[in-house]
Parts: C-alpha cells; sequence; structure tokens
C-alpha cells in the first residue's frame, strides 16, 4: 500500500498520558486529523496514530501512542513506554485532582520509560476559563520544578496543540542531534549508518529496515 | 486512515471459506443417508438432553455413521472437519423432524417407544417418524404489567399419517408440519414457528435452543432466547415469574444498599468507580439515540456501579459500558414491542431474502419512537434488573479480563497468538516481520468484545451465536477474533506496520453483510470444531 507520508528524517516515539477525561484522545484527534468530539469514546488500552511535522528544515514523523487513563490499564499502558522518546503528560485545568494526579504520571514515567524521555506537560481545556481550577502560573510551577516543558492547550478551539506537538518533537530532535554529534557512543540515540536517524523500539526496528529494504 | 480496498467477494475463492459457506446452506446435510441419520438421532437423543450438552456424543455418532455407510459417499468429507460442526449438523428440516419425533418420544409413547427405537429398522423410523404431535399453545400476556405473565396451556395430540404415503426421506416435511399451525404463525418463517415452538414448551430444550439460536436469533424472540441463554430465565416455564421476581427484588436490595452505602460511608475505590463511570456512561458513543436518554444512561450507571460494589476484584473497568450495549437494546426492544404490540403488527412478514435474524432487522431507531419512553418508566425498573442479571452473566465467565493486569485477556491474546500461528501463518509472519504485537490491537477486541470493532447489528448477530457457545465469550470469541483477522488477511498482508496498526484499530465497518457475518461466524466455528475437543481445553489443543 502506498504511503503519503513515507518520506521522513527521523521517527520518534510519544506517548500521551494523564488521568482519565482530560482530553488526551482530542489532543491526538485534533493533531493528526484536526478533529475534536465532544463525546468521544473513552479510550481503551492505548491507541495509535501518527502524523510528520516539519521542524528545522527537517521532517519528523511522530508515532503517538495515546494511553488511557484508568488506573486498571496502567499495566498494558506502560508497556508502551519502552522505546517512548517523548511523552505528553496532559492535565484537565477545570479538574484539580487532574493536576494532583501529574505527581503520580511522572513517577510512572520514571518507573517504566526510558530516562532520557523528553517530557512537556499540558494544561487542557484552556477554553474553560469559567471553570479553571488550576491556574497558568501553578502549572509552570510545577513544570519548572521537575524540569518539564509547559504548554497550555484547547484541542476544542484548538488553541496551541500543533505547538504542543512540535514544540517536543523539536526538542527531542535537538537532543538527538546534538547527542548524535557529542556522544556517538550512546545507544539509544546513535543515528544508523548512512540512514536517517530512527529513535523507535528495537523490536519493531527490524520491521523498518525491512521495510527499508523492500520499498 | 490509511485507505484500504476491500473485496468482499473474494472469499468465494477459498476452500475453507466456501466449507464454512456450505454449513448455512439449506439441504446441505441431507446427504442420501438421511434416515440413517433420523434414527441415529434416537439413539443419541438421551445423550443429547442430559449427559452429552454439548451434542459430542450426537457428533461423534454422525461422524462414525458417515464413515459406516458410504452410500452416495460424499466429497464432503474432504473439506468438512472430521466432526460435523453442532450448530450446521442438521438442516431446519432435519431438526423440525427431530421435534415431532422427540414430542412422540417424551410424552406420548414414552420409554416404550425409546426402547423400540434402540434396535429400530428402517421401517420402524418410517412409522414412527410419520406420527406428529402437535401442540396448540395459547398465550396469554398480561399487558398491563410489564410482567412477564405466560401462561401457556397446552393441548397435545397425535396425528397418524398414513405411512404409505409418507415413506422415504421426504416423509415430514416442513410443509406438512405447519399445516396445523395458527394462521398468526403462518406468516412467519419456518426458523421461527420451530422457535415460537420451542418456547412454547413447558420445559425448554436448552441443546434445541442453542442449535437453533445459532443461526441468529428472530428480532421477535431475542430477548427471550437471550434471557434463556444466559440462565436469567430458568428453562422451566413455570419457575419464570417466581425466578425473576426474586432477581428482580435482589437487585432492588443490591441497588439500595450500594447506593445508601456509598451516601455513607463510601470507600475510596467506590468513590473513584462511581466517579469513572458517570464520565465514561455518557461517552457510550453510538449512532443509536437510545443510549443517550437520559433515563438510560442513569439506568447504565446504576447498573455498571452495583455490579462493581458486588464484584470488588474486577470494579469498573472501562469499556464495560460497551458491553451493556447490546443487552440494554436487545432487552429495550423488547420491551417496547410487548408494550405496542397493540398497534403494531406483533410479527413482520419475513421476504425472501432476509431472515428476521438479518443483521439488517436491527434497527437504528425504527424500534423506538422516543416520545413513548414515559410510557416505559414502570417497565424500565424491572428491564434495569433483567439487563443488571444478563449483564452479570455474561461478565461471570471473564471475570479475570479485568481484575488486576487482566490476566484474562492477556491469555486469551496468547491463544489468539498461537492460534493464529497454526491457522494463518502467513499472516503470523507478517505481523512477526513487521513488529506488530497481538495486544496492539487485539487488547480493545478482547476488552470491550469487539463491539467498537463491529457495527452494532453485527455484534447482535454475533452474540445471537456466541451465547450458545459453551464459553462463548471466554472461548468462542478467541476463534472470532482468529476469524476476523482471516477475513482480511490479503489487506493486511500487504500492510506495513503503522498501517496494520491504524487499519486492525479502525476496522472497516461498511463492509458487512449477512454473508460476510456467517462468513466470519463459521470460519470461527471450523477452528473451534478443529482445535478443541470434549477432552481438552483451547490452551492444550492449539
Amino acid at each position: 500500500m502506498a504511503r503519503s507520508d513515507d518520506e521522513y528524517d527521523y521517527l520518534f516515539k510519544i506517548v500521551l498520558i494523564g488521568d482519565s477525561g482530560v482530553g488526551k484522545s482530542n489532543l491526538l484527534s485534533r493533531f493528526t486529523r484536526n478533529e475534536f468530539n465532544l463525546e468521544s469514546k473513552s479510550t481503551i488500552g492505548v491507541e495509535f496514530a501518527t502524523k510528520s511535522v516539519q521542524t528545522e528544515g527537517k521532517t519528523i514523523k511522530a508515532q503517538i501512542w495515546d494511553t488511557a487513563g484508568q488506573e486498571r490499564y496502567r499495566a498494558i499502558t506502560s508497556a508502551y513506554y519502552r522505546g517512548a522518546v517523548g511523552a505528553l503528560l496532559v492535565y484537565d485545568i477545570s479538574k484539580k485532582e487532574s493536576f494532583i494526579g501529574v505527581e503520580k504520571w511522572l513517577k510512572e514515567l520514571r518507573d517504566h520509560a526510558d530516562s532520557n524521555i523528553v517530557i512537556m506537560l499540558v494544561g487542557n481545556k484552556s477554553d474553560l476559563k469559567h471553570l479553571r481550577a488550576v491556574s497558568t502560573e501553578e502549572g509552570k510551577e510545577f513544570a519548572e520544578k521537575h524540569s518539564l516543558s509547559f504548554i497550555e492547550t484547547s484541542a476544542l478551539d484548538a488553541t496551541n496543540v500543533e505547538q504542543a506537538f512540535t514544540q517536543l518533537l523539536t526538542e527531542i530532535y535537538r537532543i538527538v542531534h546534538k547527542k548524535a554529534l557529542t556522544n556517538e557512543k550512546n545507544p539509544s540515540f546513535k543515528p544508523a549508518l548512512g540512514e536517517s536517524v530512527v529513535v523507535r523500539d528495537p523490536a519493531e526496528d527490524k520491521g523498518t529496515h525491512k521495510k527499508k529494504c523492500c520499498s | 486512515m490509511s485507505s484500504t480496498n476491500v473485496d468482499s467477494s473474494r472469499f468465494e475463492d477459498e476452500n475453507l471459506s466456501v466449507a464454512s459457506l456450505i454449513f448455512y446452506e439449506p439441504g446441505f446435510w441431507e446427504f442420501p443417508q438421511r434416515k440413517f441419520m433420523s434414527l441415529h438421532l434416537h439413539k443419541v437423543e438421551g445423550d443429547l438432553a442430559g449427559e452429552d450438552p454439548y451434542g459430542f456424543v450426537l457428533a461423534d455418532s454422525l461422524a462414525k455413521m458417515s464413515g459406516a455407510d458410504n452410500v452416495g459417499s460424499t466429497s464432503y468429507e474432504d473439506i468438512l472437519p472430521k466432526v460435523p460442526p453442532r450448530a450446521a449438523r442438521l438442516s431446519f428440516e432435519e431438526y423440525n423432524r427431530t421435534f415431532s419425533l422427540n414430542k412422540v418420544v417424551d410424552r406420548q409413547v414414552g420409554e416404550e417407544v425409546k426402547r423400540q427405537l434402540q434396535d429400530a429398522t428402517d421401517t420402524r423410523v418410517a412409522e414412527q417418524s410419520n406420527r406428529i404431535i402437535h401442540n396448540n399453545c395459547r398465550e396469554e400476556r398480561s399487558n398491563d404489567s410489564g410482567s412477564f405473565d405466560t401462561n401457556i396451556e397446552s393441548s397435545m395430540t397425535v396425528t397418524e399419517l398414513d405411512s404409505d404415503e409418507k415413506q422415504g426421506s421426504d416423509s415430514l416435511d416442513c410443509a406438512l408440519y405447519e399445516t396445523d399451525i395458527p394462521r398468526e404463525v403462518e406468516r412467519l418463517s419456518p426458523e421461527c414457528c420451530r422457535l415460537k415452538e420451542l418456547l412454547q414448551q413447558s420445559v425448554i430444550n436448552l441443546e434445541r435452543l442453542k442449535q437453533l439460536a445459532w443461526h441468529g436469533s428472530p428480532k421477535d424472540y431475542r430477548g427471550t432466547i437471550w434471557k434463556i441463554l444466559l440462565g436469567y430465565w430458568p428453562i422451566v416455564n413455570l419457575r419464570r415469574n417466581e425466578v425473576v421476581k426474586r432477581k428482580r427484588e435482589d437487585y432492588r436490595v443490591s441497588l439500595s444498599r450500594a447506593f445508601s452505602q456509598s451516601r455513607k460511608s463510601e470507600t475510596e475505590q467506590e468513590r473513584l468507580v462511581w466517579r469513572q463511570i458517570t464520565l465514561d456512561v455518557p461517552r457510550i458513543c453510538s449512532d443509536y439515540n437510545l443510549f443517550r436518554l437520559p433515563a438510560l444512561q442513569e439506568l447504565l450507571k446504576r447498573i455498571l456501579f452495583v455490579w462493581s460494589v458486588r464484584h470488588p476484584a474486577c470494579g469498573y473497568v472501562q469499556g464495560m459500558n460497551d458491553i451493556l450495549m447490546p443487552l440494554v437494546y436487545v432487552l429495550f426492544s423488547e420491551v417496547y414491542q410487548t408494550r405496542t404490540s397493540t398497534f403494531r403488527p406483533t410479527f413482520t412478514v419475513e421476504t425472501e431474502s432476509f431472515s428476521s435474524a438479518s443483521i439488517q432487522y436491527v434497527e437504528k431507531d425504527g424500534v423506538l419512537n422516543l416520545e413513548d419512553i414515559d410510557e416505559l418508566n414502570t417497565a424500565l425498573d424491572d428491564l434495569e434488573a433483567d439487563v443488571y442479571w444478563c449483564f452479570s452473566s455474561v461478565l461471570e465467565s471473564i471475570q479475570d479480563f479485568y481484575t488486576f493486569a487482566q490476566p484474562g485477556i492477556q491469555r486469551r491474546i496468547q491463544l489468539l497468538e498461537r492460534l493464529l500461528g497454526r491457522v494463518c501463518p502467513n499472516l503470523y509472519g507478517h505481523f512477526q516481520r513487521q513488529g506488530v504485537e497481538l495486544v496492539q490491537f487485539a487488547f480493545r477486541w478482547f476488552n470491550c468484545l469487539l463491539i467498537r470493532e463491529l457495527p452494532f447489528p453485527v455484534v447482535i448477530r454475533l452474540w445471537d451465536s456466541v451465547l450458545c457457545e459453551e464459553d462463548g465469550f471466554g472461548s468462542f470469541y478467541v476463534f472470532i477474533c482468529a476469524s476476523l483477522l482471516h477475513f482480511f488477511e490479503k489487506d493486511l498482508i500487504r500492510m506495513e506496520f503503522q498501517d496494520l496498526i491504524l487499519f486492525l484499530q479502525n476496522i472497516p465497518k461498511d463492509i458487512w453483510t449477512d454473508s460476510n457475518v456467517k462468513i466470519l461466524l463459521s470460519q470461527a466455528y471450523l477452528w473451534r470444531e478443529i482445535f478443541i475437543s470434549s477432552k481438552s481445553s483451547l490452551a492444550d489443543r492449539i
């Protein structure tokens, strides 16, 4: 099957995490398909989407895994942190509880994800100004304290959604680029010989190489 | 989402699929040794009803029989699994014959005839089979209470038919049998007639019900059939009112306990569960307006909460709300139809092309005139209890899907992987080369029992058959999932990692027709027959 977005310089695996109902799936659908659905179904386990973006003259393809927010799915979703180079940790600015939950999600990432993972804290539903329960300052403060990037978004009115993803991907690209230049021995970010850099789960690399041979 | 061309007609060329299709062709089982078959059926009748609830003895006997009598030896054997599939082993005509005979055997002639039948010759069978007993049943439904008060008076007559005329294999035609059926029923398809007959028995023969309903429940009887198959309604008609009354009362007590407790001393877990349920129920995404009704959403929330309080090891897991949908739809439609039967025709006239079990008959909102919902308020309380118990029954065998770390789903995915390696080795190899793990898509398949993957009418039709299966949700579903992958194999084999995942997480919904659903089901059936015998579990055989 022909793929329209087959050409890319980098492939980054990203995970979307956060409490149930904060709008992870809608952030993803807004970013990848420019769609928003007020009544979107709850995510079961993990769902998948991709999109390519241009940054600093490079095409970066994001392979995004959207995870279920419910506690019960933690065992299955944490398996997807493996190989992820970036994470969007989402909370709902109108639900204090989801902001409190951010701490717990950070711990999840530390326990299961690569220690180099780039994390961006996302306060979603910024359109709900009259219901705001978490101030922008609180979010910023928390992000600084834990060395995360921070942005507020609204999947509903599309504010900052593109920026959030692009910013995260750019950040990862810069780190990878820098590391590739300074530390060629780092196995996680080492560029493949004579090829573009593909950062993804080693288990999936087989598939990638195979594809490149065949196509 | 990548675009994919799905060629739904291509299956006709494949041997396995052809074999599975044939199982559904009326008359396929009418091979020359038919009369021997009916003899044989009597021999195993006792086993079928009692000690052999899954029909293995019957299946084995039939297999032996067709092996021993090579009369007009068939090419069927080449394409059939070694044991004829249970559900397909009899054409409806054959069922009909057995029914008539059994009535004679069970009620009129009793042990005497049974003994005779054991050493019966062809002639005897022919003689026996020419007796028809007919059941005239009158059903009185109390219309005001909305309960399922059913008084059934049965009167039986034995009709002796001219045995000369009725010699041979065509001695008992469906048409003949139907001669005495009340006028109202004449418009029904033969399947409906037989189901109606069966459901009016004072003790319902569960095995026969399963054999018939496997091919799809007609919509008018679906609610009743599901309730019986799920074990909510007892098979003894006389006990039904008492049991249902007790169960409804039981639910009401649980309901008040769950909610009064949660108000006073709710645990942290219960608080989280309730929060999650209230978050998820409005997110049930469906084209069916039924699920958007506020009264119905409240009902769903209560059912889910009561269930999770009563099953603390599982609690509430996202996706359980999806599993409620088929049950709610079917039971709700039934109540609604009962209420409106005074001004709506009770039975729809069957068209030639579709039986009423067709997915065409799962109407979107045609069955529900939403303004009438107020009339249903009294019925809603009972409906809530009914749905609760049916839901509880569905989840009974698959509770380990929802306990901590969801081991049941993990196990089913492992089984699916092994099965796929055996039945679709090319696809399995392709998945491996592409780095696709089954858990990446099949997790949701099992968690929501394919309700997210297939169109709603297809799910309803699927459940018709699944409910007839032993451990349908726990084991037959593994075969359905494998069958689903096999169905799309030719598309999947051309895709790469990303397209594979996207496709499998968003399976096209517009390709499903009755015949495709049959292909899906019968392929699953075929593999189940091959890989599971009465003596070994799924895990041992694959």
